[in-house]
């Protein structure tokens, strides 16, 4: 069964195009979030579901099969309730009466209130827990508070179908929380479409997304089929990886700048480091789109793990062993492909003392940038004098950043 | 509504007030004529009372000092609700009556009557006819200027209106330069005023100010929905574009219907919404009746200043409304900045 | 237009303030010099050739004492005496065009109190000879007919037509009047119901005609309301029959109030419509106007 259907939706704003072709059905007691860049249609299509704007082409039809487009304003007020984006003056005007305009589609001319209507506004502020907040004046409730009044309002309608657009913009972690929740209880009741905005919002609480891709539909289903790290990619134009949270067992998207294109000449830099002390450098010099290598690294090194998701060129050692002489020859083999060579101070002991040995040596023949953010060099020195002295060499063969702007800095005036 | 307010009470109240206001009206002007005789006069053509005043005395009080406070009362009543109707559509604290262009469409048809002198030809109402129908094609000319296909932007609404305001208002001044001598009576029109109007204006303006309040009384919930824009207006089962038109087809009539016989009578539609909003909130279940007899008290009170403060010369009622307006005004937002 | 009532109120306390000052010429040194009704001293040529009158009634009275061939331009309202015109007009009394009055090169120009301020200080800046003249009551114009004699050269024609003017006024108020003070109220217009009060020109003459004034109480032309006219129940009205709204009957509409019927004058019918050139220009036909008075009220 379908609690609405949208066929073929088009729209556009005079000669821009704003939704194109879309088809979409929405089942009843479930939570669609609709998905998309700014841009996207995303709030046009719900305008165009909720029948506030007329489509140029399509239909969108009611689980009854009525076209919203023959219905009246009052008719479609009974059906479907819409909670739009916050913001705007609101007055001082108590929640009570407030939450009470969602009767008007059911109230006469100049017909008093039943106790009817007031039984529906006393279910609709329990069931978004803002009772307490009746007497209050719209003007002075948090934003969180209003969001959950004005649902009350859209609740006291009666709706067969609940639109949202962006119910959890403004608001901080627990509100968006809360009021994802609310809607996955009020799904119970009703239909229930919302636009979201953040995605891994839209991956634990929507039993299904529609994704906009430029006007149109990307893909519809549940979120662990469309929300692959590819469709992200292709359609928020980020990297994105997902990982499965070992608290809480969900679903974990993360988002980073898209590498840069490989057709553009970019300079190569090999980084030294390890320990995870090198996780910002390598973050930093890939957003700024440098080629990089990295190592030699243990398997099992957080920084190894940065460069891998970067997309980096890796040498790695097996785990808790000293770098061997097959290493320090890929080693250097990498150096003298790069254009300069970043040395990230970490704590140096026998097993990485093969790296610093040879970055002392390359350091001569190749730009070289100690990377010092905090700690005296002394205090990395497990090796009874030889690590601090390698950093010296290194330094004073190439220059020493200490910190990420300095570096950064150096290497464009490279 | 605040909380706090008891509605019923508050009009009760209201309306006691402006019967007080009233009763003043008709018995202090410039001849000086005994309450108690006052009050047999207005009594009896519905009680049967003794006869002990001149002829003089009973046509000051009953067709001179009664049809003027009722008109000054109908005025004001009906300036204020539309007043507070427009504000509430444009949700914009500026609006008034006139800011469409009406008032300034009625100059320009009453000044062509006063000036060419063809009031003859239309009678005693060529003057009040001339300005209505100027004040409707005005705002016809404005609606049909910012209409975009079906709809009409409320933002369109107000420049249209302002644009055509001023076409009227240099089509008026045009008039008066060219006026000689007949100059005055314009600028007494322009100031407004209801010196010297008798029943048959009265009996003029009654229909619309009845039609024109029920009408907009029934809007009570609708208006509520608007504060909170057009969209969510709409999503509540509000026909936004249709009550739009039909809000303005009423305030051009009820305001086209004061302004015809009262000249251009200022600020009392701009202020007394924004008194009644600051003292019993935004709820229009409060706000439409309270600012209709707020008005009318305004304006009753007014009217009486008019002729006491330089009798026997009568001043222009528009002079004391924006006298006396504007300052409380410039008082009522600076409490409301203070506050906030 | 709001600053209309303030300006009135303007010309009515500048002229209450220059009500004492009195014309003065001097005569003998070369060029003459006349101290106007509004205390600037104008520097007069000998032989005055060429005359702009901005106000009927400076018109009227300067072709009364024989300058007519003398005036080369007049206002829209110079319409007395006929034949006038044929003379060139610069526009309306508050409104006319200074460059077509500097056009004519005039020796002299006319104007009165009610004539616009700013023109004439243009004038005056422009070189021209401009005489400011105020009229508010009967003798305010013989004052000025004896004026203009002098600066026209016309004396002995001036002072002749006062003494004549002055001999018809005492005929006038000679005449026996009725019993007891008639109560008389000017109205120009009625809605607003505009009247003339105190320290003007109508009220003046209602004075001389042996009538009082029911707002004498108030100053200048007053707009008041209905109920004054009832509560001070005048015996006599007098309205001034406009030309240029000729199609209005201000007396008709009086007639017809039903808020005026128990006015002693209404109820009476002694209305009387007077030509509105006549009894509201302050000029040579002020003792017609006197007379039309004083039949009307002693009718």
């Amino acid at each position: 069964m379908k609690a609405l259907e949208a066929r073929d939706l088009s729209f556009s704003y005079g000669r821009t195009l704003v939704v194109q072709g879309i088809t979409l059905e929405c089942r009843p007691g479930e939570v669609l979030g609709i998905l998309g860049q700014n841009g996207s249609g995303k709030t046009t299509l719900l305008r165009l579901l909720a029948g506030y704007l007329r489509p140029d082409r399509g239909t969108v039809r009611f689980r009854d099969g009525r076209d919203i487009s023959m219905m009246g304003t009052g008719d479609l007020a009974r059906i479907r309730a819409v909670v739009g984006q916050s913001g705007g003056s609101y007055f001082d005007f108590p929640v009570s009466e407030f939450v009470m305009l969602g009767r008007t589609p059911y109230l006469p001319r100049f017909g008093r209130e039943t106790s009817h209507d007031f039984m529906i506004v006393e279910q609709a502020l329990e069931l978004t827990d803002t009772s307490h907040l009746q007497d209050r004046l719209v003007s002075q409730l948090s934003g969180g508070e209003l969001q959950r009044v004005t649902i009350a309002r859209a609740l006291a309608q009666e709706p067969e179908i609940l639109m949202l657009d962006e119910p959890t913009s403004h608001l901080d972690v627990r509100h968006q929380l809360e009021i994802m929740e609310l809607l996955g209880d009020l799904a119970l009741r009703m239909t229930v479409i919302t636009i979201v905005h953040d995605l891994n919002l839209a991956f634990r609480h929507c039993g299904r997304v529609a994704l906009l891709h430029k006007t149109r539909l990307h893909s519809c289903g549940p979120p662990g089929e469309v929300l692959t790290p590819d469709a992200i990619s292709e359609v928020f134009d980020v990297r994105a990886s997902r990982a499965e949270d070992p608290g809480t067992g969900m679903n974990l998207l993360s988002f980073s700048m898209p590498r840069p294109r490989p057709d553009q000449k970019r300079k190569r830099i090999h980084v030294i480091c390890g320990g995870g002390y090198g996780r910002a450098v390598l973050h930093a010099l890939s957003g700024r789109g440098y080629h990089l290598s990295a190592g030699v690294l243990n398997e099992g090194d957080v920084d190894l793990e940065v460069a891998e998701y970067l997309g980096s060129r890796v040498i790695t050692a097996p785990p808790f062993s000293r770098i061997g002489a097959d290493e320090r020859k890929r080693l250097e083999e990498c150096c003298r492909e790069a254009d300069a060579l970043v040395v990230v101070a970490v704590p140096v002991g026998e097993g990485n003392l093969e790296n610093i040995r040879c970055a002392g040596k390359i350091a001569g023949s190749l730009p070289a940038i100690l990377y010092s953010p905090s700690s005296s060099l002394e205090d990395l020195d497990y090796t009874d004098g030889e690590g601090a002295a390698l950093y010296a060499e290194i330094a004073h063969k190439g220059t020493i950043a200490c910190s990420l702007g300095e570096l950064l800095e150096r290497l464009s005036s490279l | 509504m605040h909380p706090r307010l008891n509605l019923p009470l508050t009009i009760v109240v209201l309306c006691l007030i402006l019967a007080l206001a009233m009763l003043l009206g008709v018995s202090i002007g410039e001849s000086d004529i005994p309450f108690s005789r006052t009050m047999a006069i207005i009594g009896s053509p519905l009680f049967p009372v003794a006869h002990d005043w001149t002829p003089a005395e009973e046509s000051i009080i009953l067709f001179i000092r009664l049809p003027r406070v009722l008109l000054a009362a109908l005025v004001g009543a009906s300036l204020a609700i539309c007043g507070a109707v427009l504000q509430s559509l444009f949700r914009n604290p500026m609006a008034d009556p006139f800011l469409l262009g009406i008032s300034n469409g009625a100059a320009l048809g009453a000044s062509l009557v006063l000036v060419t002198g063809l009031a003859v030809g239309s009678g005693i109402f060529g003057v009040p006819v001339a300005a209505f129908a100027f004040g409707l094609l005005t705002i016809i000319i404005v609606y049909e200027l910012a209409r975009v296909g079906n709809r009409v932007p409320v933002t369109s609404l107000l420049l249209c209106g302002i644009a055509v305001a001023a076409f009227m208002s240099a089509g008026t001044s045009f008039l008066l330069f060219v006026s000689g001598e007949n100059l005055h009576q314009v600028v007494f029109w322009l100031l407004g005023g209801i010196a010297g109007r008798g029943w048959e204006y009265v009996g003029l303006l009654l229909p619309f100010v009845i039609g024109g309040s029920v009408f907009f009384f029934s809007l009570t919930r609708p208006l509520n929905a608007l504060m909170f824009g057009e969209e969510s207006a709409q999503y509540l089962g509000i026909d936004v574009e249709r009550l739009k038109k039909l809000i303005l087809v009423a305030i051009s009539l009820v305001t086209g219907a004061a302004v015809s016989v009262s000249g251009i009578i200022g600020f009392v539609g701009l202020i007394t919404p924004h008194m009644v909003r600051l003292w019993a909130g935004p709820n229009h279940r409060a706000l439409l009746p309270l600012s209709f007899l707020v008005g009318a008290i305004l304006l009753v009170l007014a009217d009486l200043t008019s002729r006491l403060i330089l009798a026997p010369n009568e001043l222009p009622i528009g002079i004391i409304t924006a006298l006396c307006g504007a300052p409380f005004f410039a008082y009522l937002l600076r409490r409301r900045n203070r506050e906030a | 237009m709001k600053y209309l009532p303030l300006l009135f109120g303007g010309f009515l306390i500048l002229s209450i303030l220059l009500a004492g000052c009195t014309q003065e010429i001097t005569q003998g040194k070369e060029p003459r010099t006349f101290t106007d009704d509004t205390g600037v001293a104008c520097r007069i040529p000998d032989h005055v050739e060429r005359v702009v009158s901005l106000a009927p009634s400076e018109t009227e009275i300067c072709c009364a004492v024989g300058g007519c061939d003398l005036v080369v331009g007049r206002t829209d309202y110079c319409t007395y005496p006929s034949g006038i015109e044929r003379v060139q007009t610069v526009g309306g009394p508050r409104t006319f065009s200074v460059e077509s009055v500097i056009g004519l090169s005039p020796d002299l120009v006319l104007a009165t109190t009610v004539t616009d301020t700013t023109r004439i200080q243009e004038l005056r800046s422009a070189g021209v000879t401009v005489v400011v003249f105020k009229l508010e009551n009967v003798d305010d114009i013989y004052r000025n007919i004896q004026s203009l004699g002098i600066l026209l050269g016309t004396r002995e024609t001036a002072d002749e037509l006062v003494s004549t003017l002055k001999t018809r006024q005492d005929e006038i108020q000679r005449r026996p009047g009725g019993s007891g003070p008639v109560k008389v109220l000017y109205i120009l217009w009625d809605e607003p119901l505009r009247v003339a009060a105190n320290h003007t020109f109508q009220d003046d003459l209602i004075t001389l005609a042996g009538g009082v004034n029911i707002v004498g109480d108030a100053d200048g032309y007053a707009t008041i309301s209905e109920e004054t006219v009832v509560s001070r129940a005048p015996d006599v009205i007098i309205v001034s029959r406009e030309h240029t709204a000729g199609l209005v009957r201000i007396t008709d509409r009086l007639l017809s109030k039903q808020t005026l019927a128990e006015v002693p004058a209404i109820k009476n019918h002694r209305v009387c419509e007077m030509d509105a050139d006549l009894v509201n220009r302050p000029g040579p036909r002020v003792i017609e106007a006197l007379e039309m008075f004083s039949l009307c009220i002693h009718a």
